[in-house]
């Protein structure tokens, strides 16, 4: 039997910092993060849970990335970004809006990603997983991580540049 | 100074876009983590969840075995429909052909005792180390002498077949007028070639061939001919029944000045599909059991003939005349088979006595097959 509440207070930050990140505002990374203990849950039932950390950070950006899916199609949320997530010291109100731009186009790029390429490169470019460990989480050999990669890559290059010209 | 809404947008232009946003979100502060009320209630539902945990590990059993038992069904299934398809549909072996130990049929009286059956007439006698009498000396030389001209046996078998029924005029095939350049070809419209009736009633395209009694034939005597032609000139094929024997190739000519595309529609045999540019031929694997198949043009549609595979030599297929000879059979009884594409298979016994030939004629009915 798991020490689920200790799971929940060892790995929780973790998780709710990767839910954040990828949708932007704390009520849907709340949900988010509830669904994502729930469905580690559900795993663990099936199958013990080797490396809880790894196995949870997956399934957030999974869960985040179909809510961020969702939120894409219905297109009624274009600018979700909270203020309170941008840094005041240091740094000019132009950067800060860049940030947030930028930040928020790649969100609705990444949306329109297929999943696996999706997670593939939230896991190594925004979480600094390896490529084996990316290939452990999603199943597949370290050539389709680098394939993934390279695919999600070109077609987020090609969907910024889209934005950027409209 | 430039203003700062103008530097910004400049920014977003210079070097890699991607991994400026990629940099932006993972840089991304984030406000103070999980509040305390978020985890204590994620904890209190996954002790929830956790009660039903059981239950849930009981449900995903069910469907756990539902899926191994399908997967064992399915492969005891097709194990089982493979077994079955191999045994109804293989060819005639080897050990099928060869007869060693077999006693004369004296339940008939018409049948000739076993004189020379497992001699194939058509090819020379052979030194006892390769005469089929002697079991184990089936074994091939390191050099075998080359196969000699055929020597014709008394066994002559001839035929006519006949078609009893009303004869409608031949049908024009349709598209053929898009293609002017197969009406130019062909000199002329091209008809249906499914019923070709001559005069008197007569029967063409029929194949006739032995397909029973040749049990002390060996396969191996008789090297396959050389390939069958199956041409294509002014968009029909040439001819438009071909027989062939298992081992024998078929060599498809267009000798039309345009394309034509070849497909090759046997399933017991390897199916082929030839790109034929004009004026070129293909020669298709050696066929490797008795199957009749259809051989059509993608790119012509109403071109198509039939090709049968017989697993022995003895066949032939009728003209306009609806007149067969076949030459060289032992003597013998055999079941002789005829194969119409449209009135379907007619069978006969037949009786080969020594130095004297056999008649065998046919008469197709209309009507279903």
């Amino acid at each position: 039997m798991q020490d689920w509440d200790g799971i929940v207070a060892r790995e929780g930050p973790s998780v709710w910092r990767i839910a954040y990140r990828l949708l932007g505002n704390r009520a849907d990374a709340d949900e988010c993060f509830q669904e994502t203990f729930l469905a580690a849950l559900r795993l663990a039932g099936r199958e013990p849970l080797r490396d809880a950390r790894a196995i949870l950070n997956r399934l957030a950006v999974a869960r985040a990335m179909d809510r961020l899916r969702r939120r894409y199609r219905q297109r009624g949320r274009e600018m979700t970004t909270e203020w309170e997530s941008h840094p005041a010291g240091g740094v000019s109100p132009s950067q800060c809006a860049e940030a947030a731009e930028l930040s928020e186009r790649l969100r609705n790029a990444l949306a329109e990603l297929p999943a696996k390429q999706a997670e593939a490169f939230c896991l190594f470019n925004l979480e600094g997983y390896s490529y084996q460990q990316i290939g452990v989480q999603l199943n597949c050999s370290i050539d389709n991580v680098g394939v993934l990669l390279h695919r999600a890559r070109a077609r987020l290059r090609q969907l910024l540049s889209q934005v950027g010209a409209e | 100074m430039r203003p700062e809404n103008s530097e910004s947008e400049n920014r977003f232009d210079r070097g890699d876009l991607l991994n400026r946003a990629a940099e932006a979100l993972r840089d991304l502060p984030t406000p103070n983590g999980p509040s305390r009320e978020l985890i204590a209630r994620t904890q209190a539902a996954l002790r929830r969840a956790q009660t039903k945990i059981p239950a849930g590990r009981l449900m995903f059993l069910r469907p756990t075995l539902f899926r191994v038992a399908a997967m064992v069904a399915v492969v005891c299934g097709s194990t089982l429909g493979y077994w079955t398809a191999a045994r109804w549909n293989r060819p005639r072996r080897q050990s099928d052909l060869v007869r060693v130990d077999v006693a004369p049929d004296r339940s008939k009286p018409d049948a000739v005792p076993d004189a020379r059956p497992r001699q194939n007439p058509l090819v020379p006698s052979l030194p006892p180390s390769h005469s089929s009498t002697t079991g184990p000396a089936l074994e091939k030389d390191p050099a075998p002498p080359p196969p000699a001209a055929p020597i014709l046996a008394d066994g002559i078998l001839t035929g006519r077949i006949v078609f009893d029924g009303a004869v409608s005029p031949p049908r024009p095939m349709m598209g053929v007028n898009m293609t002017p350049e197969c009406i130019r070809e062909h000199g002329g419209a091209i008809y249906d070639e499914s019923m070709v009736v001559g005069a008197n009633g007569t029967l063409a395209n029929v194949v006739v061939s032995v397909s029973d009694g040749l049990s002390g034939w060996l396969r191996e005597e008789y090297p396959p001919p050389p390939p069958a032609v199956l041409d294509q000139k002014g968009c029909v094929f040439v001819p438009h029944v071909v027989p062939v024997m298992v081992g024998q190739q078929l060599l498809i000519r267009n000798s039309d000045p345009f394309l034509h595309n070849v497909r090759v529609m046997a399933v017991n045999n390897p199916p082929a599909n030839l790109g034929q540019p004009s004026t070129s031929e293909s020669q298709t694997a050696p066929f490797e059991s008795p199957e009749v198949f259809r051989v059509k043009c993608d790119v012509h549609p109403w071109m198509q003939a039939w090709v049968r595979v017989v697993d022995n030599p003895f066949f032939a297929v009728t003209g306009r005349d609806g007149l067969f000879t076949i030459r060289g059979l032992p003597p013998g009884t055999y079941t002789l088979k005829a194969w119409h594409e449209q009135l379907g298979v007619k069978e006969q016994q037949i009786v080969i006595v020594p130095g004297e030939g056999a008649d065998a004629n046919f008469t197709f009915h209309a009507g279903p097959r």
